[in-house]
């Protein structure tokens, strides 16, 4: 069991990876305190529990909002929105990137051409402000509408990138054999091309991630999104439109606020971590230090030589 | 002063009496600067009445009203008129002018320049400021001599003359030689209100100063020289600069205000809340559930209602504990009589709405926690709120809360404005929360707005399925009538249809939002100094507020 | 030149793509804006003066493809129409008078961001592994990943409101006329502070990484191996051959952040009440006023163009072939 690839490959990405593990720990705790919210926070984070704005106590472990409901049931329940809004809008974008990236790289030509053209072309529309103006259009927007349009109009850099590495693959002598022996297009696809773009991809959702986790906060603080459901972002317009910080109640602006940074900081740190499986040059930590002292040794050696 | 009501097509003989409405009594030095804000986007250079682009600089500060009235007092407080009377089949208005009033450009101010606006509305609907050539109750306009104009109207009518106030009176000279007056930026604005010269605009700050030749000048006013206007963009931009003492008179909705702003300097912070309309649920009684009484009844006596006045608004509404059609502002206007019938359906009583919705046949048939129709089909509806206006969101997320409470499955359903105003309008809502026309001129225009007839399709609150041409009647009657007596009989029948159809839930009655900063500028409305409901948004409260504010 | 042309004609392809998005989109949506003009008048306008607008503001009757004509007619004589928030106020004037405050936001604050982070990123590639290189980009993720609104708000409740040692909004104080004098100039540089730190505050993590990465790939290069192995000094790599390589990543990566510095302008200029697009743009949203919002769009997309084609011409500079 110890010898499966997969553990051999983790062991890898964690020995003395102090961000890969960070990561890892903030990420899994996010989720699994989301994931059971119901079981770890025992109001219901639409009922009124308190009186309004009352402060964090062993009651009320964040306090209570303007309206008298639980922050902490609050936060921990529109974790789970906002996480299936990061994670579904990730997915609609890394399916969308490696749909038009493999196809433009592998299949060349014609085809390329018209999906590069129209990759190009969205590439220039400015996501953030482009998704603002979709949502004021659409009226306010649900939890699903926003993880759609997010992943609808961010996968064009990510195809751009799929593409290239695919181009890079594509030529490789594996590749060619499995061409000449005859294999099918599509399987080559599958099972030649895409493993090679695992490591990008796995980047590229997390990039999406922490990107629509904060479009969900900002849309929601701008009243664009729908205020009725709890989520990160409708609780900081919650907040912002009962003065939170003015009335003194921190805590109605601060704790959503930093649930985002803690998980988007976390994914940021993975991130980071996987970056470094695709770019060994970025890497950093202790085997630098290891491979410097080595360094300084041969020179040293070579200096008495 | 004139008492409203009673004599109310009486003309004012002793005019001059009627000048100024002093409170404390006193006069003041000339001098000072007031700051108050603005919520706008950027300021231009616009002072056009009628564009509206900026009304709420030019009205009651460049534009003198006919007359304004103050329902607070109960009182007609005469600007550019000194009167009106009715002609006997109320069939015709005569307005008088006061003598020598001028314009701030020195040009004579008279009967053909408020000829000349009044038939503005005429020529424009754009233009038709108090609304009443496309209600068809103005037929022409005449000045008979130089001080006296003449209305003619289409149908009788003795409530005309709480319409005119909203008249703005513009200088013909200048305005009959505009080509497009819908697009007319009157940038050089010749007035006749106390502060008609413009002597800064900038985008995010305007000051217009003393006009030149106010008519009341002799009279030492107005006591401020200049008014600076300042660009917010929201509300609590305005509690910060309130905070800081950048700014003198609020109109905002400012959270938590005794500890945010009164509590660091209580000499001088101040605010004063008085009543202004109501805020109801309206239920389209077409339709099932609604459609019956006791449902409409247990949905009333649900709501906790001081709770979500205290929740979601800091407790700055009044509750309403009536459900007869009017608010806190009318309570002059209550019967005690009728109200006295229907007041247990505002009071919280779970219990007793989950008997009576028992007793009606609500069961809860497939054991879900929420009630059922008597015919077994399920209840699950929506009540509206524009997106956006969150004290009323929460408002409704704490209705739906205690319905639920009761067993009834109901949803805060956040729309566009676009869909809310049809949906209200055309009647296609299930139920939706509004605001009512019960902080006008007289009680009657409620219970109009509510539901003669002729306004549904118009008005947000007419399209709850209720009405009758008997009520329809009744209201035209009273606008055809002064007799005192019969109006007040009148009322009180309406007051009853209202209670006893309870077309609408009253929730509570919103407040005048108003604060005011006594470090440089005094004179302010307070609590116990009420001489006028402090609307800065109407141009005839402000101007009578205005014109008691003095620099300390 | 066929490069050059190329690009050209695809600025115009996806200048005309915007375009076309612009028209579509209102004609797709349920409502008009004169119900919008009414919501934010709150009920202070009557039902028959709301009628009268919606005849003089409604869209222009016709077939759909003359409407494109007209509309597209109107965008290049830079007639976007009359802003309906602000009526009869035309949205070009409008903008003329809040681009500059957004430029120099949104400019300031990126010049300072990318000038912290290539230093940042630069010392950490050269540490590798270093306190710096270890832990200044994990910090600062942290830090970016609050959202911008937050943090605003956190500052300005701080230094504003709390200690009133910075003003409270507007981009200079309304007192003070504007010209170029020192008096003006310095209260315009005083009521930055605050929105330029805080808009470096939500962006500076994403520039030390890229820096750093941008950085490490092209100290990697074999040139520079080779300047280093030729016993160039540190000082003469940086500049002569590192910086300027770095240059084209680094605007490369200005023109795709464009999107996300606007977004940022939007909350920072909020919370600031700040006179620049930003502001004017969350107003627009929150009136639905169409004519606004979509020329601000319609601005954005043209920043983004303008710094592709600064990014262009530096990759005409760097590379020889392209001129060909």
């Amino acid at each position: 069991m110890l010898s499966h690839p997969v553990i051999k490959f983790l062991r890898r990405f964690y020995s003395g990876n102090m961000a890969a593990i960070l990561g890892t720990l903030i990420v899994s705790t996010v989720i699994i305190m989301s994931a059971f919210a119901s079981v770890i926070a025992e109001n219901d984070p639409k009922k009124r529990v308190a009186r309004g704005h009352q402060p964090p106590s062993a009651e009320l472990l964040l306090g209570s909002t303007r309206s008298g409901k639980d922050v902490f049931s609050q936060v921990l329940h529109g974790g789970q929105v906002s996480l299936m809004v990061a994670f579904g809008a990730a997915l609609i974008t890394i399916t969308i990137a490696i749909c038009v990236g493999v196809s433009a790289g592998y299949f060349g030509g014609r085809v390329d051409e018209f999906l590069m053209s129209l990759t190009n072309i969205i590439l220039v529309f400015p996501q953030l402000p482009l998704l603002i103006i979709l949502a004021a259009f659409l009226g306010q927007v649900g939890p699903v509408v926003i993880a759609l349009i997010i992943g609808l109009s961010s996968w064009a850099w990510g195809a751009r990138v799929i593409r290239s590495q695919t181009l890079a693959v594509r030529n490789k002598e594996f590749i060619l054999a499995a061409e000449v022996m005859g294999e099918s297009k599509w399987r080559i696809i599958l099972f030649e091309i895409l493993p090679n773009l695992i490591s990008i991809v796995v980047g590229m959702a997390m990039g999406t991630c922490i990107y629509a986790l904060m479009a969900e906060a900002g849309l929601g603080f701008l009243g664009l999104g729908d205020s009725t459901i709890v989520t990160w972002g409708t609780m900081l317009f919650w907040a912002q439109s009962n003065s939170a910080f003015i009335v003194g109640a921190w805590w109605d602006m601060v704790v959503p606020g930093t649930a985002i940074a803690i998980f988007g900081g976390g994914l940021a740190l993975l991130n980071m971590s996987v970056d470094q499986i695709s770019n060994p040059k970025l890497k950093t930590g202790s085997y630098i230090k290891t491979w410097r002292r080595m360094k300084t040794e041969v020179e040293a050696r070579r200096a008495q030589s | 002063m004139k008492k409203l009501g009673l004599t109310i097509a009486v003309s004012a003989i002793a005019a001059g009496m009627a000048l100024s409405a002093h409170a404390d009594g006193h006069k003041h030095a000339q001098g000072g600067t007031l700051t108050v804000p603005i919520i706008t986007q950027t300021f231009v250079d616009d002072f056009n009445p009628y564009t509206g682009a900026q009304g709420d600089m030019v009205g009651g500060t460049m534009y003198e009203p006919l007359w304004a009235v103050n329902a607070m007092q109960g009182e007609i407080n005469w600007r550019l008129a000194s009167g009106f009377t009715y002609d006997d089949d109320l069939m015709g208005l005569t307005i008088k002018l006061k003598d020598g009033l001028t314009w701030s450009d020195g040009e004579t101010l008279d009967a053909d320049d408020v000829v000349y606006s009044l038939n503005l509305g005429n020529e424009d609907a754009k233009l038709d400021a108090t609304g009443q050539w496309s209600s068809g109750k103005f037929v022409s306009v005449e000045a008979v001599d130089a001080t006296t104009v003449y209305i003619k109207f289409g149908a009788k009518d003795g409530t005309i003359d709480w319409h005119l106030p909203r008249l703005h009176v513009v200088p013909q000279h200048i305005f009959s030689s505009v080509e497009d007056i819908s697009t007319f930026s009157n940038s050089n604005p010749v007035g006749s209100g106390p502060m008609t010269e413009v002597t800064q605009v900038r985008d995010n700050q305007i000051e217009i100063c003393r006009n030149p030749n106010y008519y009341k000048a002799d009279q030492g006013l107005p006591y401020l020289d200049c008014i600076k206007f300042r660009q917010y963009t929201d509300n609590s931009q305005i509690q910060a600069a309130l905070i800081n003492d950048e700014i003198d008179w609020g109109s905002n909705f400012i959270a938590d205000i005794e500890k945010t702003y009164v509590a660091p300097n209580p000499e001088n912070h101040g605010f004063w809340y008085p009543a202004n309309d109501l805020i109801n649920i309206y239920l389209n009684t077409r339709e099932a559930p609604f459609s019956d009484i006791n449902f409409r009844k247990a949905f009333s006596m649900s709501l906790d209602r001081p709770m979500i006045v205290d929740l979601a608004a800091y407790g700055y509404p009044t509750p309403e504990s009536h459900v007869t059609g009017l608010g806190e502002f009318f309570k002059t206007h209550f019967n005690d009589e009728v109200n006295a019938k229907y007041d247990y359906l505002a009071e919280y009583n779970p219990e007793a709405a989950m008997a009576l919705l028992d007793e009606a046949g609500y069961k809860d048939v497939d054991g879900d926690g929420f009630l059922e129709n008597p015919d077994g089909s399920a209840i699950n509806f929506d009540i509206h709120v524009v997106n956006g206006w969150t004290d009323w969101v929460q408002t409704v997320q704490m209705v739906s809360e205690y319905l639920a409470e009761i067993g009834i499955k109901a949803n805060t359903k956040t729309v566009d404005w676009s869909v809310y105003d049809s949906a209200l309008k055309e009647g296609t809502y299930q139920a939706s929360i509004n605001w009512s026309k019960t902080n006008a001129e007289d009680p009657i225009q409620a219970y109009q707005d509510y539901f003669h007839t002729s306004r549904q399709g118009n008005s947000w609150h007419t399209n709850h399925g209720i009405s009758s041409p008997a009520v329809d009647e009744l209201i035209d009657e009273y606008t055809a009538t002064s007799d005192a007596d019969r109006r007040k009989a009148i009322l009180a029948e309406l007051m009853d249809f209202t209670g006893e159809n309870l077309a609408f839930v009253p929730l509570f009655s919103n407040p005048t939002w108003y604060q005011y900063n006594a470090t440089r500028i005094g004179g302010w409305p307070t609590a116990d100094n009420p001489f006028v409901q402090p609307v800065f948004y109407d141009s005839s409260r402000k101007l009578i507020t205005f014109e008691q504010l003095y620099a300390k | 030149m066929s490069f050059v042309l190329r690009r050209f004609a695809f600025y115009f392809v996806a200048i005309m793509v915007a375009i076309t998005f612009n028209f579509i989109m209102p004609r797709m949506m349920p409502g008009d804006p004169v119900d919008a003009l009414f919501a934010s008048a709150q009920g202070r306008m009557s039902l028959e003066t709301l009628a009268a607008y919606k005849e003089m503001l409604g869209f222009v009757d016709g077939p759909l493809h003359e409407q494109y004509f007209i509309y597209l007619k109107s965008i290049f004589t830079w007639d976007l129409g009359p802003s309906i928030m602000l009526y009869p106020l035309p949205v070009s004037d409008l903008l003329a008078v809040k681009v500059p405050w957004t430029v120099g936001l949104a400019g300031m604050s990126t010049f300072i961001s990318v000038f912290i982070g290539l230093l940042i990123g630069t010392y950490a590639s050269y540490h590798r592994a270093g306190f710096v290189d270890r832990f200044m980009p994990g910090f600062w993720a942290f830090v970016g990943a609050m959202p911008q609104p937050v943090t605003a708000l956190y500052i300005f409740f701080i230094f504003a409101l709390t200690w009133k040692v910075f003003p409270l909004s507007y981009g200079a104080n309304p007192d003070i006329d504007p010209s170029y004098s020192w008096e003006y100039l310095s209260s315009i540089l005083y009521h930055a502070v605050l929105p330029i730190s805080s808009m470096i505050l939500g962006g500076i993590g994403a520039w030390i990484f890229n820096m750093r990465n941008a950085m490490i790939n092209v100290l990697g290069e074999d040139y520079i191996t080779m300047a280093k192995a030729k016993g160039l000094s540190n000082g003469r790599i940086m500049s002569h051959y590192a910086a300027r390589n770095a240059l084209l990543p680094v605007v490369t990566a200005v023109s795709m952040q464009i999107g996300f510095i606007m977004a940022g302008a939007i909350f920072i200029e909020t919370v600031y009440n700040y006179p620049g697009v930003g502001l004017l743009l969350f107003k627009a949203l929150g009136a639905r006023d169409y004519p606004t919002m979509q020329a601000c769009f319609l601005l954005i997309v043209v920043f983004v163009l303008v710094a592709n084609f600064i990014a262009d011409l530096l990759n005409l500079w760097l590379d020889p072939r392209l001129r060909k």
